[in-house]
């Protein structure tokens, strides 16, 4: 039996423990935070285990909910919580080759974000999960300045302003919530729910929906994504792209079906996706720096996940989280790839990295998580892809299915561009180092694990037709 | 056999295979050799023992093992296996690399032609899509992208197809594809044979092929030879299997042809015109090879197009001889690559001396091409003509016919310029291509002989198909095969052959040819050290001229133009991520604006 407490409790402990450590060795705190992120990773899977027999509540401090605050894990949260903390877990490795000052803090930061996005995912309370949204955004904001040049300023500034007015909305939206019905639990909310002005309720909801679309990068909150991820060290580009996001994305599941059953709404938010499809790979496909492109592609691999909430089907659902798993290992690849390449030859520019894949342990990971996220068969992004596309063509969204395949398109064409570039021939071939190879390989096994033998994932995803029932 | 045999050996073997010869080092195609063999000694073993299944894995899936599929698979296997000989000897970068790809496209081609259900059939095809594309990466990125950006249109075609499919039905198998209304049958066979004609390279979604073909030459014949076979097999399914006779003449008919199948019979006319005609100008030995074969597949588009026992029959011959010709073809400008490194015809000349048996093979596969009577590439593409003829079409039969003329002009120039004429002096040192080469090719010869002499054994697979897909049959003997106006009798022909033939070598050895030095008349009596003597620079050089008004315009280019006007658009919609702020936050509150009026009216 573990408490889900302790996903959170845990990293935030190790977090402040971190500058005690730093003050006896600097090298302690980039293991510590491989400790920590490697602990929730197993707790993460053993309470995903037991959110597999039926929901798991966490009481805390005796209050009874819905009075209390209460922490809740269904088998989906379970699911996406194991996602977060085993990515984070990969990443911290390759966070080993950060060499910049203060590693410290920077690690605190690190296991902040890790705390404030499981708890996002495994939190049953609102005002609770505006609290970790907040520590998750303001954890990133100091990991995106990291750096102290010029990009990351502006990237940070910008997710700053973008961030907060997002936050902003989701703390009125509690509030419009909490001046009708008196509470806060999410459960209580979904079954009151019916109590509320209808009016009142429309704006909460919206508050809420763009609130977190903030997070989940939905169109147009999203333009803070690319100089955020730009600017932002190559670890963090990593883990912004599979960690904050996931959970923003799973919080906005949540309002979507768990609080509010805005049935009627369900098209718009298709619109929405498909607008976030487009607009993200679109631009990607004229980025000529690295990084950029892959920031842009996340937005439309998100677009896609925003698409499949609006289809609202099972196999719509079942194809968004499925996405969500194949995103978050894919594009963190990715990110560690261009973290290696922009590391290792010095620049950024797309053009300029000819052959810079040529090594194996870099190129066939590379290859392998580029398959993936285009949704090729048989790694882990057909599935969310196939299924996604599956749902639209049940429910008849022919036209909007079209425009998403020609995004595809758009997409493949810019990836086979960047493939291109980097396996040309070259002289000197430069061998990464275990910190950046490790990640990578464990990245690539999941990817065509999970890719070769889906059904342990397609099992959980069963559960989301209690999930879209209002359920946890 | 069960469903896991079936399984097992098809598509889990080569790809254990893959992963074993990945690590094989050199000997990886030795590895993989072994790895297509077995496949192929169980495709003569259960030939006759056909079965289907259905399974449910959450969807229902089946695979299916009946003739069709022997005969591509027959067709797919010996290819591959030909293919991987010719690579033992070829000293490729990074063979492990090569050969495991090579096995995943097998294990992919393998998986497209046993489902008989569409998510088996998407997930397969991807599969091969994406290793055929790993494969054309290891010698050129751009041809890679361009090749990968055709291959997932065709996905997606293919995909859009499925959809509509799957909203009607709800299911995948092709068994339970039916009572779709008509305006839906019309978008799924259109989706689907748009689909698959891109893996074909027909007009105008052609333009990846000359690209892709320019790879490793081993690569090449199996992607030319082998997976283009796989849109031929995916349209047969579509129009034959899935929708099937009664459904295409739904459309209405034209002279007896399926109104829809017109079109597309015309396409592949025009296909087999376009691709012949640019051939022609072709001085790269492997685009010349590249364009062949695509105006070699338009052919094969005309007869399922066309859709009557005949042109069908026809179109599945002709696809098998193109299987095999084309191979040896690419294979053939592989040794010749291989041995003098070059890549232009102009530059090669007179090799046919120092590489006879490749010449001869070669020589012979160009006969099959050209569609000479004693190869079986004529009976196939009388077989087609015959059918459009027969039917009194009066566009598709002379565009076949003059395409077909041109197919003798750039045979001519790869017999020419390749083999005869005279040695370049760079060249003098060429050797025979290495015997592992030389046994690919004799192989692959091998069924353009057999059949060409009892063209009833490939017709009784052939008249099987037909059967099964209710099509109709060919009326054929051992010998002979025969049509409302006419057929072909193989015997007399091969009587002919002889006589005739017997008739030339007297008149051969009766004339004694008289051996002039080469520098006698040429030069007048001056003796350089060294001039090209070879005169294979600007061939057709008058051909191309009237052709020129003509040949400007180019489907390549309405691609790149499109392209970048797309691109512009991009850069366009780029503006609006402005890098301020300001513009940004406003962005937000625009948003959450037009949320509250569409919230606001929804509820």
């Amino acid at each position: 039996m573990i408490r889900p407490v302790l996903l959170i409790a845990l990293p935030l402990l190790f977090a402040f423990l971190s500058p005690i450590i730093g003050i006896w060795s600097k090298k302690g705190v980039k293991y510590l935070m491989i400790f920590a992120t490697a602990l929730n990773a197993i707790l993460a899977s053993l309470l995903f285990v037991e959110s597999l027999n039926g929901v798991v509540f966490d009481i805390i401090g005796g209050f009874e909910p819905p009075l209390g605050i209460v922490l809740m894990v269904g088998p989906l949260g379970g699911l996406i919580a194991l996602l977060i903390n085993s990515v984070a877990f990969i990443i911290s490795i390759y966070n080993l080759t950060v060499e910049k000052e203060p590693i410290v803090r920077y690690s605190m930061l690190y296991m902040l974000l890790v705390m404030g996005s499981t708890g996002m995912v495994i939190t049953g309370d609102l005002f609770n999960l505006f609290v970790f949204l907040e520590i998750t955004s303001i954890a990133s904001y100091g990991l995106a300045a990291y750096n102290k040049d010029k990009k990351g300023y502006l990237g940070a500034m910008k997710y700053v302003v973008i961030g907060s007015i997002g936050s902003t909305f989701v703390l009125v939206g509690i509030a419009l919530i909490y001046s009708q019905l008196r509470t806060l639990n999410m459960l209580d909310i979904a079954m009151r729910l019916g109590e509320m002005d209808p009016l009142v309720k429309l704006v909460a909801f919206i508050s809420l929906f763009l609130g977190f679309g903030v997070e989940a990068e939905m169109f147009p909150l999203n333009t803070w994504v690319p100089d955020a991820y730009d600017g932002a060290p190559h670890p963090i580009s990593a883990a912004f792209a599979s960690i904050p996001a996931k959970a923003g994305i799973f919080a906005l599941a949540r309002v979507i079906f768990t609080m509010f059953a805005f049935g009627n709404f369900l098209w718009f938010v298709v619109i929405m996706g498909i607008l976030t499809i487009f607009f993200g790979e679109i631009i990607a496909y004229v980025q000529k720096d690295l990084k950029k492109m892959l920031a842009y592609s996340s937005i439309g691999q998100m677009g896609m996940i925003i698409m499949a909430f609006g289809i609202g089907t099972t196999l719509a659902m079942e194809g968004a989280f499925f996405q969500m798993i194949a995103h978050a290992l894919g594009k963190a690849l990715l990110f560690i790839v261009a973290g290696y390449m922009i590391y290792t030859y010095k620049t950024d520019k797309i053009e300029d990295l000819k052959g810079a894949a040529r090594h194996p342990l870099v190129g066939i990971p590379l290859l392998i998580g580029t398959l993936s996220i285009m949704g090729m068969p048989p790694f882990a992004g057909f599935y969310g892809k196939f299924f996604i596309l599956m749902s639209g063509f049940a429910e008849g969204y022919y036209a909007i299915i079209a425009l998403f395949l020609a995004a595809s398109i758009v997409e493949v064409a810019y990836y086979a561009r960047f493939l291109k570039v980097v396996f040309e021939k070259r002289g000197n071939i430069i061998k990464p180092n275990a910190y950046t190879y490790l990640p990578l390989i464990l990245l690539a096994i999941l990817i065509v694990l999970v890719g070769i033998y889906p059904k342990p994932v397609l099992d959980v995803l069963a559960n989301v037709v209690s999930f879209l029932a209002g359920g946890v | 056999m069960d469903i896991m045999n079936l399984f097992g050996i098809f598509i889990l073997l080569p790809l254990i295979g893959s992963l074993v010869a990945y690590w094989g080092k050199k000997y990886a195609p030795a590895i993989a050799l072994i790895f297509t063999a077995i496949p192929g000694i169980f495709l003569y073993l259960w030939y006759g023992d056909f079965t289907s299944y259905t399974i449910n894995i959450g969807v229902e899936i089946n695979l299916t093992f009946d003739l069709t599929t022997w005969f591509f698979m027959i067709m797919i296997n010996t290819i591959i296996f030909a293919s991987l000989l010719f690579s033992l000897s070829a000293d490729l970068k990074n063979a492990g690399g090569f050969s495991s790809l090579m096995l995943l496209g097998f294990a992919g081609a393998n998986g497209v032609l046993l489902s008989r259900d569409f998510l088996s059939l998407y997930i397969f095809w991807e599969m091969m899509s994406w290793s055929a594309y790993l494969l054309v990466l290891r010698s050129s990125g751009e041809n890679a992208r361009r090749y990968l950006l055709f291959a997932v249109l065709s996905a997606y075609l293919i995909i859009m197809g499925i959809g509509i499919i799957y909203y009607y039905t709800g299911s995948f198998l092709y068994s339970n594809v039916t009572g779709l209304p008509q305006a839906a049958w019309f978008w799924v066979l259109l989706f689907l044979i748009l689909g698959f004609a891109v893996k074909m390279a027909v007009v105008p979604l052609h333009v990846w092929a000359p690209y892709a073909y320019s790879s490793e030459q081993p690569f090449v014949a199996f992607l030319s030879g082998g997976l283009s076979k796989l849109g031929t097999f995916g349209i047969f399914m579509a129009m034959y299997s899935i929708a099937g006779l009664s459904i295409l003449s739904s459309f209405g008919t034209f002279r007896g042809i399926s109104l829809f199948g017109y079109p597309f019979a015309l396409l592949g006319a025009i296909t087999a015109f376009i691709g012949t005609i640019l051939a022609i100008f072709q001085d790269d030995l492997r685009k010349l090879l590249a364009y062949s074969s695509i105006g070699q597949l338009g052919y094969v588009m005309v007869g399922l197009g066309l859709g009557t026992p005949l042109a069908v029959g026809g179109a599945l011959f002709h696809a098998f001889n193109h299987a095999f010709f084309k191979s040896i073809l690419f294979l053939g400008a592989g040794a010749v690559i291989y041995r003098t490194g070059k890549y232009k015809i102009s530059e090669m000349g007179g090799l046919g001396y120092k590489m006879p048996f490749t010449f001869l093979f070669v020589l012979f596969a160009i006969f099959a091409l050209a569609g000479i009577p004693i190869t079986s590439g004529f009976i196939s593409k009388w077989m087609l003509y015959e059918a459009a003829i027969e039917k009194k079409f009066v566009i598709i039969a002379p565009l076949m016919l003059i395409a077909s003329v041109g197919a003798f002009l750039y045979s001519f120039r790869i017999l020419y310029g390749v083999f005869l004429g005279h040695l370049d002096k760079p060249n003098e040192n060429v050797k025979e291509a290495p015997a592992p080469m030389l046994a690919a090719m004799a192989l692959l010869m091998l069924p353009l002989l057999i059949f060409a002499i009892f063209p009833g054994w490939i017709l009784e697979w052939i008249n099987g198909i037909l059967v099964d897909m209710h099509i109709g049959t060919i009326e054929y003997t051992t010998y002979a095969y025969y049509s409302s106006i006419g057929g072909a009798d193989m015997l007399v022909f091969w009587i002919a052959f002889m006589l005739l033939f017997m008739v030339a070598m007297m008149i051969f050895m009766m004339k004694k040819a008289k051996t002039v030095d080469q520098y006698d008349n040429y030069l007048a009596g001056e003796a350089p050290s060294y001039v090209r003597l070879h005169a294979a620079h600007n061939f057709y050089k008058p051909l191309r001229d009237t052709w020129a008004p003509l040949i400007k315009y180019s489907v390549d280019r309405a691609y790149e133009k499109i392209s970048n006007f797309f691109i512009g658009g991009f850069e366009e919609i780029k503006k609006m991520y402005t890098g301020n702020p300001q513009d940004y936050a406003a962005y937000l509150g625009i948003a959450f604006l037009i949320f509250m009026i569409v919230g606001w009216w929804l509820l």
